[in-house]
């Protein structure tokens, strides 16, 4: 809490104009926006894998596997981020479990 | 068991769990009958004088963090000056106090108050974008957040118009103001109406005549914040300029 505070004191230093108070902390940050970075990584490596077998192109043929293996590993680890941004990850269960069908999430 | 009726198993018991939690749901809805309270606030906007007493009170009565990044309750200062320039900011009085006068280079127009607090909106938005559902209308419309429940995606925070709502940096999970549920449903008023000194904050029940609340709404001019939003707020602004945002 102590970090947070020392942050959002610095951050406050650069703030012209008027905001809401509780909204100087970003609260979709790094995190949030690593996700969509992650999941590129993995469909720009499975379409580099998909263009050997689907559309016969032989040029990239020595990076099937490696690109496969890429794909495979960085789907893994992709809802990391989003689970170390919530505050109690080990509840996002509940998303699954007691959906709220009207929200965009 | 053969792939059909896998499939047909499958898909029977998640239309049995989604309308089982929908008949679940039905009870707590439809329990806004006429007879509960439908709580709200008056602020007038003339009769703050910025002491902030009531964010103080707010903080003590909920607990919430005695920093400047954290309010379920604050008090912004409008200053127009002659050219038209409006310039806004949060008093906190435990960064400077609301009374120190600052050399201003420009003449001043008109200067004034308006607390800020969540606008249990009758449509609010946090309520819709909640993706478990851990913040909810109370029978009374007070909006609550479940701290045992939520979270702490954020994503609230994020919908809400008026930036009432933060993230609990010790709890991590969206906490915003309540109007002292703990209170009003043993009959008191919230902290920051109990402890105002000019009485700027009304508290009252909506559907009683007799509430001081709907004798405020009866005797003046009232708006609410950002009525383009289609929130429908729960909080009324006496005279309120057309600067505030």
């Amino acid at each position: 809490m102590e970090h947070l505070v020392e942050q959002l004191s610095s951050a406050l230093q650069h703030i012209t104009g008027f905001i809401y108070p509780n909204e100087i902390e970003l609260h979709w940050s790094i995190l949030i926006v690593v996700y969509p970075y992650i999941t590129g990584l993995v469909a720009g490596a499975f379409i580099l894998a998909s263009l050997v077998k689907v559309f016969n192109v032989k040029d990239v043929a020595p990076t099937y596997r490696l690109s496969l293996l890429t794909a495979l590993a960085f789907l893994l680890v992709a809802p990391l981020p989003l689970l170390a941004h919530l505050g109690h990850p080990a509840r996002s269960i509940e998303i699954f479990l007691t959906p709220h069908l009207r929200t965009p999430m | 068991m053969n792939r059909r009726n896998f499939i047909r198993d499958t898909f029977g018991l998640a239309v049995l769990f989604l309308s089982g939690k929908e008949v679940l749901a039905l009870p707590r809805m439809s329990k806004e009958n006429d007879r509960s309270p439908r709580y709200g606030m008056g602020i007038y906007i003339k009769r703050c004088v910025g002491c902030g007493k009531c964010v103080e009170a707010c903080k003590l009565e909920n607990n919430v963090p005695k920093y400047p990044f954290f309010y379920r309750t604050w008090v912004e200062r409008y200053t127009i000056y002659k050219d038209g320039e409006v310039e806004v900011e949060t008093l906190d009085r435990s960064t400077k106090s609301p009374y120190s006068v600052e050399k201003r280079e420009k003449q001043i127009l008109r200067s004034f108050f308006v607390p800020k607090l969540c606008n249990q909106c009758d449509n609010p938005p946090c309520v819709q974008v909640c993706p478990v559902g851990a913040t909810f209308k109370s029978p009374e419309g007070v909006i609550l957040v479940d701290p045992d429940y939520c979270i702490g995606c954020r994503y609230c925070i994020q919908a809400c118009p008026y930036g009432a709502r933060y993230l609990h940096p010790e709890k991590r999970v969206a906490d915003k103001c309540t109007f002292c549920y703990h209170r009003i449903t043993k009959g008191l008023k919230p902290a920051c109406v109990e402890v105002c000194p000019t009485h700027a904050r009304v508290f009252g029940d909506l559907t009683k005549r007799s509430s001081p609340l709907v004798r405020f709404m009866r005797m003046n001019e009232i708006h609410v914040l950002k009525p383009g939003m289609n929130t429908e707020p729960k909080v009324f602004y006496a005279n309120l300029d057309g600067e505030v945002r």
